[in-house]
């Protein structure tokens, strides 16, 4: 009786994340196939805020099917970007050491051609 | 107004930088560290890039391409990346792994040969080598001397013995007085030998280079096309009418001079790899004949090695292909063929005639040669080349060698041995035949 009465409390996953990630783990329960597939392709295609939040939850929960499709997401996106592109997209300062980086460019010129 | 998401990449990338990273190949994974200073930390983490290394260059360790140590994998992938900077990285990454696979074979079967493969070639080297032959190199060829500069005639290091080990990383064999070994050139014997050649073996332009020879008194060379990439053998008729045969399978070969269109493959990047493939799968191995070792180029396995055993006696059977001693202006005897037939007895002995013997010696040879499943040759006769071997358990396979000529592909011998039980001068029951199971006499698509 009273394992029903526990109260789960997630202070870090707004509720909105946390029925995206029940909805995950509710298609996903029977196994993989193609239509978790198909599922799994639209799921992701969230904007930035989402998916961060969705990466963030898999961690915390450690649902590793999860993380690692929101995981691989994060990286598809940042594939074939150049640096400023990077920022442009994530909205991401250049905060300090603003000098390091014509020095990274020159340290690894084959990463640029 | 524009808020920046709570949740940033930054913090993201800090916690989830693996998984994000394995959708990253290093090229975007060097990008990534100029977005900001906590991007390249995590971008630069050695565990990222001892995986990059691993997979793309098969290091284990963080080593530059001259061998010595370097500070870390990061430091260590952009050092290989500078040296061979002048050509595509798949290339670079496929050479490296034919070398790699060479010589992790060689560590295992026949280590001899290691010491014998020089350090890789300067590109300084190469232009010299293009100047002074006033050719243009494949680009495969190129990255291949750039990581081995061909191989140093085998010295024996150990005192006085007379026969040192035939160290050709090609291997080739032995038949009557016939003996083949064909190791890679260095780029300065390529030098000497293409322009010594030329002045008997008049090539049309373009110009052959020598890049392969047997290191005996058999003259078998192998030639590289430079233009199309394609290497030749030469016939019997080299000299007389520059009569070659090609070593690989010409639709394989593409793009050899340009960086722009993968894959670029030329003969001698897919003939390396074939040999390495046919050593590491045990088709071809290592020969011990007496003290030498040599990489023997008849099969070991089916199907172009056969084996049968009849009452005991083991006899197996394989031919290869000897493109020096072929003439394809002849009518009949056009491919010479050279085969090897090894025999023992199983440790029970022989069985035969509801008795077991514990000795048997061959006394006759009966051979079928065919053509095109038609029958060109049935020979009989005692002993095979002046031997009557005699076969005991537990001893080590008795080999011999012999040749036949061909006249078209394919072709195959079979036929049997007849043995007696017990010695020749001492038999102990009447004779029985010994089965040769059939074996081919083919064309190969790749001549070694």
């Amino acid at each position: 009786m009273i394992a029903d009465e526990i109260v789960l409390s997630f202070p870090n996953i707004t509720r909105v994340t946390m029925s995206k990630v029940l909805e995950y783990c509710n298609i996903h329960g029977a196994g993989a196939d193609d239509e978790t597939r198909a599922f799994d392709e639209q799921f992701v295609d969230v904007d930035q805020k989402t998916l961060f939040d969705l990466v963030l939850a898999a961690h915390d929960l450690k649902i590793k099917m999860l993380y690692d499709i929101v995981g691989e997401r994060t990286g598809d996106m940042m594939k074939g970007k150049t640096p400023e592109e990077i920022r442009i997209i994530f909205n991401i300062g250049e905060n300090s050491c603003v000098d390091d980086h014509p020095l990274q460019k020159e340290l690894n010129p084959w990463a640029f051609e | 107004m524009t808020t920046k998401p709570a949740i940033s990449l930054e913090n993201v990338g800090a916690l989830a930088f693996h998984i994000i990273a394995s959708r990253l190949g290093p090229s975007e994974a060097a990008a990534v560290a100029c977005v900001n200073k906590r991007f390249k930390d995590w971008a630069s983490d050695e565990s990222l890039w001892s995986i990059f290394s691993s997979q793309e260059l098969g290091l284990s360790s963080p080593v530059d391409p001259l061998g010595n140590p370097s500070p870390s994998f990061k430091a260590a992938y952009g050092a290989w990346r500078e040296a061979y900077g002048m050509y595509p990285w798949p290339l670079v990454r496929r050479v490296k792994n034919v070398w790699d696979r060479i010589k992790i074979w060689l560590t295992g079967n026949f280590p001899e040969v290691l010491p014998t493969l020089r350090k890789g070639a300067s590109e300084d080297e190469l232009n010299e080598l293009e100047k002074s032959l006033k050719v243009k190199l494949p680009l495969p060829t190129r990255v291949l001397y750039r990581f081995c500069d061909g191989q140093e005639q085998c010295s024996d290091e150990s005192s006085g013995s007379i026969s040192g080990n035939l160290c050709g990383l090609i291997g080739g064999y032995s038949y009557y007085d016939f003996l083949v070994n064909v190791y890679l050139l260095p780029l300065n014997d390529i030098i000497k030998k293409t322009r010594k050649i030329a002045r008997y073996v008049k090539f049309t332009r373009p110009k052959h280079v020598v890049m392969a020879v047997s290191s005996t008194y058999t003259e078998k060379m192998f030639f590289l096309d430079c233009e199309v990439g394609q290497l030749y053998v030469g016939t019997k008729n080299l000299l007389r009418s520059r009569e070659r045969m090609p070593c690989v399978p010409n639709g394989l070969i593409t793009s050899v001079h340009d960086s722009r269109n993968e894959p670029q493959l030329d003969a001698m990047l897919l003939w390396l790899e074939e040999h390495i493939r046919r050593l590491e799968n045990g088709i071809i191995k290592v020969r011990e004949d007496g003290n030498i070792r040599s990489i023997s180029l008849f099969p070991e396995q089916p199907p172009t090695c056969s084996v049968a055993t009849t009452s005991g006696v083991q006899v197996r059977a394989s031919a290869v292909f000897a493109p020096e001693f072929s003439d394809l202006m002849e009518e009949t005897e056009k491919y010479m063929f050279a085969y090897s037939i090894r025999m023992s007895l199983k440790p029970e002995g022989c069985f035969v005639h509801g008795m077991s013997f514990d000795s048997c010696q061959l006394y006759w040879r009966h051979w079928i040669i065919k053509s095109n499943d038609n029958i060109v040759g049935d020979i009989n006769g005692e002993a095979v080349i002046g031997q009557y071997p005699l076969l005991r358990p537990r001893q080590k396979e008795f080999v011999y060698e012999s040749c036949t000529t061909a006249e078209a592909s394919p072709g195959s011998i079979e036929g049997s041995f007849t043995f007696i039980p017990g010695r020749l001068v001492d038999p102990k029951g009447s004779p029985f035949e010994v089965e040769v199971a059939r074996f081919p006499l083919l064309l190969p698509d790749y001549i070694f």
